[in-house]
């Protein structure tokens, strides 16, 4: 129940991220790029989390109890850092471009379409 | 049960983001979503991924977005989107795959059950240097890009020298650059003066 309940969560948020990134608006279509990410980051995590019932942190682990693997979140915390770096990148493109063509309407920037 | 409520809760804020019509209220609702994301995270076990997804997804991303926007400027609301049963289907679609693919993942064969530090630290190390290279890349460029303005206008300039100082002196010339000079007048009113004033040839 609970892995269904992930599964819709993260193709919702993943749908939307599409969904925002596909607008003329830049600043939204930048928006649909970070929940795009937070979607990728909660289905790594929903997909490696659930192979063991017991976090990676704890060291007195009960006999019998599976531990998470943690190699996981040492992904997920670099894929969050790099996400947030390539978004203050993309933002700071975003000013670039408002600024040259004094608009962040993508149908206006009519040098994208030559 | 909790976990249902919050994953109710993150997919409302991600959909008040999409149908907000100002920018502001949109980056708001995203902060919310990271924030309940962060919560979902935590629920997990990923205590500390919980708390850098806190720290930067609602924190920094959301302080970066106000700042673009203030720099930007807030356009006027745009009408609220005109293609809902578009959207309707492409979520409905997506969580068809993801649910699918989630359901037919095999399960990991080789996990590592050394602590999180241990395995962040010296089995990831590598990913670990590459990362704070990456972040000191991101700073770089973005102080980069946001200091370049001054460089389009001075491109610009140069190249109306080197347009002026390539073509004979006539009277087709002077209408060419008069009719150059309306397009820059906005870049120019930014650029620092003595640079523009030896324009008009």
């Amino acid at each position: 129940m609970t892995d269904l309940l992930f599964a819709m969560a993260v193709g919702i948020l993943f749908a939307i991220g599409v969904f925002q990134l596909l607008r003329r608006d830049l600043i939204k279509a930048a928006m649909g790029f970070s929940m795009l990410f937070t979607a990728i980051n909660l289905f790594i995590l929903a997909t490696g989390a659930y192979q063991g019932d017991v976090p990676p942190y704890t060291t007195n682990v009960e006999a019998g109890r599976a531990v998470s693997d943690p190699l996981v979140q040492a992904l997920i915390l670099t894929a969050v850092v790099v996400s947030f770096g390539s978004y203050a990148l993309l933002l700071g493109l975003i000013n670039i471009a408002s600024r040259r063509y004094g608009s962040v309407d993508s149908d206006d920037i009519s040098d994208l379409k030559r | 049960m909790l976990t249902a409520i919050l994953i109710i809760l993150t997919v409302f804020c991600a959909l008040l983001a999409v149908v907000s019509t100002r920018l502001l209220h949109a980056t708001l609702w995203l902060a919310a979503t990271s924030a309940l994301v962060g919560i979902l995270l935590y629920q997990l076990g990923a205590w500390e991924i919980a708390v850098i997804e806190l720290s930067v997804g609602a924190g920094l991303v959301t302080v970066l977005m106000v700042f673009a926007i203030t720099m930007i400027g807030d356009p006027p609301p745009t009408p609220h989107v005109s293609r809902r049963t578009l959207l309707i289907f492409v979520i409905l679609a997506m969580t068809l795959i993801v649910g699918m693919t989630v359901n037919s993942l095999p399960a990991p064969v080789d996990v590592i059950t050394e602590p999180l530090g241990a395995v962040l630290w010296q089995v990831r190390g590598l990913d670990m240097a590459a990362q704070i290279v990456l972040i000191f890349a991101g700073v770089l460029g973005v102080l980069g890009l946001l200091s370049v303005s001054d460089d389009i206008v001075r491109v610009r300039v140069n190249r109306i020298e080197h347009q002026a100082s390539t073509t004979p002196l006539s009277s087709a010339t002077h209408t060419t650059q008069t009719s150059d000079a309306p397009e820059l007048s906005d870049s120019m009113q930014s650029a620092p003066s003595g640079r523009l004033e030896k324009e008009p040839v």
